[in-house]
């Protein structure tokens, strides 16, 4: 490719990258049709020298309208600064390719697009993973489009200092011929990829390495803004609504991401990560509402005994999930139900967000609602809690609960109470279970009989579930509005239904028996990402499910009566076949805004004090150099001895590595000056073999002043050598006639013809010595002749 | 026509030089932009493209450091060097590092002299010549070219040749020079002459200056008959002479010389020679050796032999002959007149054919087609009165170049 015609394409391509990952992180798909069909349309009317030019006067006019745009845009939205500047910078870039460009107009479409650039990098949506990929594609461009016009920019300097030179008229005639001018060398495509590389790792140290401060007023409304587009509440309300509400929520978003750090569960493991719990069912508007008297229990987590909410045994195993919410987290947080036990929050670690904990509906929720993308971790103990930090008092709930017949509201079903207990008495009787329990509350305050209620409770609770896993269908549609209670139509009539109504009947049957149950609406996350290694939790995967009150010091039970087969299936379903590539650019996204968006002083020195306790003294590295220095010593002999060997080893091995790079250099050499570079490897290994005679006559003549001119084949030289000193020098036709047939007539040298041309070598150098001493003889006689 | 450039050294190495390039102030400010925008927005794309600016400067500076090592330059055979026209400067550079270098500019370094730095002499060249060379690879020769434009004849003296590469950013630039003194003479400029009016100037028409037969060869006129003498190729006897005379004659024939021309120059004014030229005398001198110039090729052209003859400096005369070998010579001649050291109008050698004269008293008016006609022309031996304007004819069609009234070479628009 010309020089010329590669400088104008590699910039037309960056302005090109420039407004297509402007618009698309803005996002603002109009001006991308408008602005991008533009550019492009001037690829075909105004690229190149023979194209259709704007004038000048054209172009001032349309950049004083895009100015009278800027001003109009800022008036109108004086928050949305960068976006206004970004589509002036557009403007001038469309214009400016309309016009005639020369190498001015083109460093100018550089320093445009870089600068609009800039601004889409500030944006805050800038943590899309497409918007990385256009990045990191826009920052190679613009390299190469540096290298191509610097290139032309220096040769088009030279032209014109000649045509300032050249009497008027006779530019043209004159023109400057500059050597190797029409394509661009295949070479400087390697330098631009070893400068990428090295500007790339300078960046990358920078971003580590620079401090971070506190952000100024500019970022802190950046950081706090966020397009209309993405205010959107995901995932979960506060209230359970029967009548569908489950069909809204089935967006493609990712809602969370789940990250097991102590022991990647199996993928098919379903998580449940609950976000709220609601206890009262009002048959008016068939909806789940919490109790108000449950709000009075909820206490804030002091900030010095965050870490503190549950004393765990010194060997216990911890699970450590860390969740990250990719959009405006709801007031109740998820927290994490594992393998169907108890629920339970053991260390929140949310940065600076201030988080509420409730022990008794075991919601973790944020105080204040904040924006932007949080992440913080649970950790938990693999088999339960021991024991609570603080003993929190009964709550009135629990206690009226386990006095069986009190008449607590929540602990009964309002909707047709007798036929639901006769349907879960029917359920507990076909599956064995005695229920109610001989034992009853009278021992209340002893652990063995809290312990064996708990597992009759727990025993009847699952037998329940099981009737409604193997007798109710799931499925995603509306329940009938035929005026009757959704939950008892699924029950009693329809047994079809989505996960709402199989955690409303589940609570409905053990309420009815007096098992306290509510239910607990959040996420299933069962898709796993491979590539990364977490579960990728969407909107579509919200569910809702039961739990159970197993009794003091028990807890809650998490049940989840909905067939998990299909649920996985529905779920799997909605997976699309690309499902692996979208696996991998979530994946690239969530790196891209936790490692590289979010990268704050934290962060930093997080990272820093990791590299610091790798290489460190301590460290594993540190650890490793300073037991191999105390092991040197150990055996008896003097460390002298291994402190040299040690030196000789790096020694040797550093030697090794050089004369292997100058072997290979040396090579390469070999094989430039024989010009078989562009043959097949193996060819060109046989060459530089059965050539290398070749070489060492042309150095030996070149020694002796008989220099071959780059312009001069190997045969006339041969002959211009030859003719010049006959007799002497006839070795130089026999190896040139060598040369030609290894080189070009396939021959392969055998051991006879390498001995041969050793011994023409060796004729050849006692000829040149020879005849140098000839001429020395001779010149010492005119200087004596002189000299007399 | 004439010798190129002489090289009078071609050893040495280059010495290297770094300055800062024509693109570090706009990267100082760019980095200060992205440094200050980064700290006020802590936004980490902002630190990471402060970080590649950073990067571009390590990677400037490590390239000016390490390119540009093993440099060979020398000068290649360039074209004729003319006064008014492009004198093509080469350069065969190698590069012996396995180090590449790219986007090369070739500086050619005038002396002072040429420059025009010493006082009271003016420029040889306008400008200082500039080349390109797109890359320089390991071991290839490459022949770069720069072109420059003599405006006085002369000896022109080159120093050396300096290379320049501010790749990739152009925010260092690194320089090599090359001591490489050479020198070209700058032959005076030639005018392109009415053919049909100097040829009847220089007597090379039809019926004029007919050739003369000065010695045997291999012609067709009978040159003479003699006897025989051992060695005459059998053919050449001429039998029926022979059987008359009883003894053998051979015939000879003649072969003709080329007609032959003496062009005069006389740049000594009338009644004041010897005296310092004026300006405006120094420049109808100039003019009037550039039309002798003319005047010789177009003889050289038409087939005639040709002298010169200049008043005042008889070490310039030069007797007719022919061949390119003489027309170079008698160029050199021209080209190497020093004016200010001319003698008194005095005789000249042999006796011009065509005088030229520069005498701006009896010029000063311009021709036909605007040029100027400061150069009489006297015409003693034809006695035909030529008018210079004449013979600077335009091209057809074309631009071409003729003195112009300020001494400067400019474009002629045709008729």
């Amino acid at each position: 490719m010309s020089l010329d015609r590669a400088a104008r394409r590699l910039v037309f391509w960056q302005v090109m990258l420039g407004i297509f990952a402007f618009c698309l992180i803005e996002p603002n798909p109009g001006l991308l049709l408008v602005a991008g069909s533009l550019a492009a349309l001037s690829r075909y009317t105004s690229d190149g020298p023979r194209g259709w030019a704007l004038p000048r006067m054209g172009i001032n006019l349309g950049a004083i309208g895009a100015l009278l745009l800027l001003a109009g845009e800022l008036s109108a939205r004086p928050e949305r600064v960068v976006e206004a500047m970004g589509h002036f910078l557009m403007w001038l870039q469309v214009l400016i390719l309309f016009g005639r460009r020369t190498d001015r107009e083109h460093a100018q479409l550089m320093a445009l697009s870089a600068l609009q650039m800039t601004g889409a990098s500030v944006l805050p949506r800038g943590g899309q993973a497409l918007f990385a990929v256009l990045l990191a594609g826009y920052a190679a461009v613009t390299l190469a489009a540096l290298f191509a016009h610097h290139l032309k920019s220096v040769r088009d300097r030279a032209r014109a200092a000649q045509a300032a030179l050249a009497p008027r008229g006779v530019a043209e005639r004159a023109g400057l011929a500059v050597a190797n001018e029409t394509v661009l060398p295949r070479r400087i495509w390697l330098w631009a990829g070893c400068v990428a590389v090295v500007c790339g790792a300078a960046g990358a140290a920078t971003f580590v390495a620079a401090p971070r401060g506190v952000k100024g007023r500019m970022a802190h409304a950046l950081s706090h803004y966020t397009p209309l587009s993405a205010r959107t509440s995901v995932g979960f309300s506060e209230a359970v609504s029967l009548d569908g509400s489950m069909l809204e929520q089935g967006s493609g978003r990712v809602a969370l991401l789940l990250e097991a750090e102590a022991e990647p569960p199996r993928p098919a493991d379903a998580w449940l990560l609950r976000a709220a719990v609601f206890d009262r069912y009002d048959p008016t508007s068939r909806a789940w509402r919490r109790l108000d008297r449950l709000t009075g229990l909820e206490f804030g987590a002091r900030a010095d005994r965050g870490r503190a909410l549950a004393i765990l045994d010194d060997d216990a195993s911890m699970i450590e999930a860390r969740l990250a919410l990719r959009s405006h987290p709801p007031p109740s947080l998820p927290t994490l139900t594992w393998n169907r036990g108890q629920t339970a929050v053991a260390s929140v670690d949310a940065g600076r967000l201030p988080v509420r904990l409730s022990t008794q509906a075991g919601l973790l929720s944020a105080a204040a609602r904040v924006g932007g993308d949080i992440q913080y971790t649970l950790v938990r103990p693999r088999e339960r809690v021991v024991a609570l930090a603080e003993p929190e008092p009964a709550p009135a709930v629990r206690a009226n609960a386990a006095g069986r017949g009190s008449p607590v509201a929540s602990l009964h079903w309002p909707v047709e109470t007798e036929r639901c207990a006769a349907l879960a008495a029917s359920i507990l009787a076909g599956a064995g279970v005695d229920w109610p329990p001989a034992e009853s509350a009278s021992v209340e305050d002893d652990t063995a009989a809290a312990g064996r209620r708990a597992a009759e409770v727990e025993r009847a609770a699952l037998a329940l579930s099981n009737w409604l896993e193997t007798r109710c269908d799931y499925a995603l549609e509306n329940p009938s509005s035929r005026g009757q209670d959704p939950v008892i139509e699924f029950l009693f009539e329809a047994r079809r239904g989505h996960c709402e109504l199989f955690a409303s009947a589940m609570t409905a049957l053990c309420r009815s028996v007096g098992i306290p149950a509510r239910v607990a609406t959040g996420y299933r996350a069962s898709e796993f990402n491979t590539v990364g290694g977490y579960f990728t939790v969407r909107e579509r995967h919200a569910h809702a499910w039961a739990e159970v009150d197993l009794g003091r010091g028990h807890g809650w039970l998490a049940i989840d009566p909905t067939p998990a087969g299909t649920v996985e299936q529905a779920h799997l379903a909605a997976a699309p076949w690309w499902s692996a590539l979208q696996q991998a650019y979530e994946h690239l996204e969530l790196k891209w805004v936790r490692d590289v968006i979010g990268f704050d002083a934290e962060a930093r020195a997080g990272l820093l004090s990791r590299a610091t306790a790798v290489v460190g003294r301590d460290g594993p590295l540190g650890l490793a150099v300073s037991a191999a220095w105390r092991g040197l010593g150990r055996g008896g002999r003097p460390a002298w001895f291994e402190v040299l060997a040690m030196g000789f080893v790096l020694f040797a091995s550093a030697a090794a590595v050089l004369i292997l790079t100058l072997l290979g250099l040396a090579r390469r050499k070999k094989l430039s000056r024989l010009r078989v570079l562009e043959l097949p490897r193996g060819e060109r290994r046989r060459l530089a073999r059965d050539l290398s005679f070749y070489l060492r006559m042309s150095d030996m003549l070149d020694r002796h002043g008989y220099a071959r001119p780059a312009w001069q084949s190997p045969r006339d030289f041969a002959d211009a050598v030859v003719s010049a000193n006959p007799g002497d020098l006839e070795p130089i036709a026999s190896l040139t006639d060598a040369f030609y047939w290894v080189r070009f007539g396939g021959a392969r040298a055998t051991a006879e013809d390498r001995r041969d041309r050793r011994r023409e070598l060796r004729a050849l150098e006692s000829a040149l010595l020879g005849a140098e001493r000839r001429v020395g003889r001779l010149a010492a006689g005119l200087r004596s002749e002189t000299a007399a | 026509m004439s010798e190129g450039l002489r090289e009078r050294s071609a050893r040495g190495r280059g010495r290297r030089r770094l300055r800062l390039g024509r693109a570090a102030p706009a990267y100082v400010v760019g980095l200060s932009g992205a440094a200050f925008a980064a700290s006020y927005t802590q936004a980490n794309l902002l630190f990471w493209a402060m970080g590649v600016l950073l990067g571009a400067l390590l990677v400037s500076t490590a390239y000016a450091v390490l390119t540009m090592r093993r440099l060979e330059l020398r000068r290649a055979p360039g074209s004729v060097a003319v006064v008014g026209e492009a004198l093509r400067l080469r350069y065969r550079v190698v590069n012996r590092s396995w180090w590449p270098v790219f986007a090369v500019t070739v500086h050619e370094v005038l002396s002072a002299g040429e420059r025009g730095a010493v006082e009271g002499r003016g420029r040889r060249v306008k400008g200082r010549p500039v080349g390109w060379l797109s890359h320089l690879v390991g071991d290839e020769p490459t022949v770069g070219e720069t072109v420059c434009w003599p405006l006085r004849r002369g000896e022109l003296a080159f120093e050396g040749v300096e290379l320049r590469s501010a790749f990739p950013f152009g925010l260092i630039d690194c320089r090599v020079r090359f001591d490489r003194p050479a020198s070209v003479t700058v032959l005076p400029q030639l005018y392109r002459l009415r053919r049909q009016a100097a040829r009847r100037a220089l007597g090379a028409q039809p019926g004029q200056n007919q050739p003369r037969v000065l010695s045997p060869g291999a012609g067709s006129d009978l040159y003479e008959l003699r006897a025989y003498r051992a060695g005459d190729p059998p053919a050449s006897l001429d039998w029926k002479r022979s059987a008359k005379t009883g003894r053998l004659i051979s015939r000879r024939y003649a072969k003709p010389e080329p007609p032959q021309v003496w062009i005069g120059v006389d740049l000594s004014r009338p009644g004041a020679a010897g005296e310092t030229a004026a300006a405006g005398d120094a420049r109808a001198q100039e003019r009037a050796v550039s039309l002798a110039a003319s005047l010789a090729c177009e003889a050289f052209l038409a087939g005639m032999w040709v002298g010169l003859s200049v008043a005042g400096a008889p070490g310039h005369g030069m007797a007719p002959r022919g061949g390119p070998e003489h027309r170079r010579r008698l160029l050199k001649s021209l080209a190497m007149l020093d004016v200010e050291r001319l003698g008194r109008g005095g005789p000249m050698s042999g006796r011009p054919t065509v005088r030229v004269v520069a005498d701006p008293a009896r010029g000063g008016r311009g021709g036909r087609h605007g040029a100027p006609s400061l150069t009489y022309l006297e015409l003693p031996a034809l006695a035909v009165e030529v008018d210079p304007a004449e013979l600077l004819a335009p091209i057809e069609g074309s631009r071409r170049y003729a003195p112009a009234a300020g001494g400067e070479s400019g474009p002629e628009a045709s008729a």
